[in-house]
């Protein structure tokens, strides 16, 4: 009976992930195509180059947060308002912005999504991604193997389009709570990182 | 079905009778041969929904608009709906559109071709009167939307086919989302949406909010048209059984079972998407569709489309918060469950 129970409560949970899946892509999507249509239908032209300064291919590659925490869908819960960010690199200089990932316990799981935006009218190429290890304020580490990128070569970005890359942290049990910082590196930005962030729950799984 | 009120019925079909009646109204007898117009009103006369005009309509008059100034593009929207039907059905060379034969099969590929040509063109005149019906800034800010569906439209077709053709098995659930948002939200609801809302605010909206509920609306919308092609009755969803399967679209249930078979299973699938479409026949579908059972593939989508559902009914409420409650806007809040939960 207990078995019959846990296996009930397992497809459950798992039902719930596929629901917050499919909202967490169409959120993503819905995010890009906000900035490509306001651009394009407001006067700009459709989907006309942007005109403006620029920097380096690769500065053009990383494009604007992705922020799902969209006050409109408190409804989905806690672990619905993840939040998936891209960056763009800044040539001023500015702090990089962040990738938080779902706080998780030791033991198990934490996935969140960036993007890689071309927002250039010429395609890149063979672009290797690369993740740090995490370290916690104590000092603390979730070693860099812990990390997968996937992919983690990306072989074309094409003009004006966008790939996802999602950052897979495997927590080793018995990991110290804390939050934990490291970075994501490419090759076709070399002067830019992407921070990443991952709060580590102790065992009971409350903040 | 999903339960929908009859009242909600009945002014669904006063939409969409309005709607294809001023669309009728640009083939008119006189302006046209028979071997134009007759093909070309063809599938407007067979029904249909009319869900597009509709939520156009609707969404004007929830927004204080008169129904009449949204007419125009309703109509437009009904035409280029239709002339998208005519070619799509051509490129898939299906059978059946509506519970009858389609467009091609009855008046044989040249003449179809021509009427989605036609129909294309007409909606042209339709977004003309524009100018008269909501004046001539107004009218160009709509000309702008219709302009930026049309491209994402038809690249988004262009997308699909040329995944069919290149065998593309390395597809993610991120691949079919941008597929859908080009080939199927922007004139099934996001165009509809967007311009309804401009109308009837007379432009004052900010849509962005529309953006969200209506891509969360449409790609519900498609998902569950994909399931239905595969579990839904023919007679009562008016096309081919397993249709998407011979034809080797790449649905959310495809890529669901490319990436959780087993090497063997897989290698059965991508065989069968090597094959011509001809050669994909129905014993061989039902194969690919009890792999899809076995590995839970029509449940994936099933479950996925519900979370992007669930967002929907919670996007309505942000995008239509400043349109106070009224027939209008309580018929798009049913329109929605109407959707993504219907069985045809």
């Amino acid at each position: 009976m207990s078995r019959t129970l846990d296996a009930a409560s397992h497809v459950a949970h798992l039902v719930g992930d596929v629901q917050r899946f499919g909202f967490l892509s169409a959120a993503s999507v819905v995010k890009r195509y906000t900035e490509i249509v306001d651009r394009a239908i407001a006067g700009a032209g459709l989907l006309a180059p942007d005109t403006g300064a620029r920097g380096p291919a690769g500065d053009a590659l990383l494009d604007g947060a992705i922020r799902l925490a969209e006050a409109g869908l408190t409804s989905f819960d806690t672990m619905t308002a993840l939040l998936l960010e891209g960056l763009r690199p800044d040539p001023g200089g500015r702090a990089p912005q962040t990738v938080v990932l779902p706080a998780a316990a030791g033991g198990t799981t934490s996935l969140a999504a960036l993007w890689l935006h071309n927002a250039t009218d010429t395609p890149v190429r063979s672009v290797e991604l690369h993740a740090t290890a995490l370290t916690s304020s104590s000092g603390a580490v979730i070693p860099a193997e812990a990390l997968t990128l996937t992919p983690a070569n990306v072989d074309l970005v094409a003009a004006m389009s966008h790939r996802e890359v999602s950052v897979h942290v495997a927590v080793p049990a018995g990991q110290a709570p804390g939050h934990y910082h490291g970075l994501v590196v490419l090759s076709a930005a070399p002067q830019e990182a992407i921070a990443l962030l991952l709060q580590v729950l102790p065992l009971d799984g409350e903040p | 079905m999903s339960g929908a009120s009859p009242q909600f019925l009945e002014q669904l079909e006063t939409y969409a009778s309005q709607a294809r009646i001023v669309a009728a109204s640009y083939l008119p007898e006189s302006g046209f041969s028979p071997y134009l117009r007759v093909p070309a009103s063809e599938y407007l006369h067979r029904g249909g929904k009319g869900l597009r005009p509709a939520l156009c309509l609707a969404t004007c008059s929830a927004f204080g608009g008169e129904v009449g100034a949204a007419l125009p593009s309703a109509a437009a929207i009904e035409l280029l709906h239709t002339a998208f039907l005519v070619h799509d059905d051509v490129e898939d060379d299906s059978d059946l559109r509506r519970g009858e034969p389609t467009l091609h099969q009855k008046y044989g590929r040249a003449l179809a071709i021509n009427a989605g040509d036609g129909l294309a063109v007409v909606a042209l005149s339709a977004l003309r009167d524009n100018e008269r019906a909501i004046g001539r800034r107004l009218a160009a800010r709509v000309w702008s939307e219709f302009d930026f569906m049309a491209r994402q439209t038809v690249d988004g077709q262009a997308c699909e086919l040329g995944w069919q053709r290149d065998r593309r098995t390395d597809l993610t659930p991120d691949d079919y989302l941008e597929l859908i948002m080009k080939k199927t939200c922007w004139y099934t609801t996001l165009l509809p949406l967007r311009v309804g809302a401009l109308i009837g605010s007379r432009g004052a909206l900010d849509l962005e909010p529309m953006l969200r509920f209506g891509f969360f609306l449409g790609a519900a919308f498609q998902i569950r048209d994909d399931v239905l092609n595969l579990t839904g009755s023919q007679a009562l969803y008016g096309k081919e059984a397993l249709g998407d399967l011979r034809e080797g679209k790449r649905t959310l249930m495809l890529i669901h079972l490319l990436a959780a078979a087993n090497p063997h299973d897989r290698k059965q699938v991508v065989g069968y998407l090597a094959l011509d479409p001809a050669q994909r026949s129905g014993d061989v579908a039902e194969h690919v569709l009890a792999m899809m059972d076995d590995h839970g593939s029509v449940a994936f989508a099933d479950e996925f489309a519900r979370g992007i559902a669930r967002a929907a009914g919670v996007a309505f409420e942000e995008a239509f918060a400043a349109a106070p409650d009224s027939p209008a806007r309580r018929f798009i809040r049913e329109l929605v469950t109407y959707m993504v939960e219907r069985d045809r």
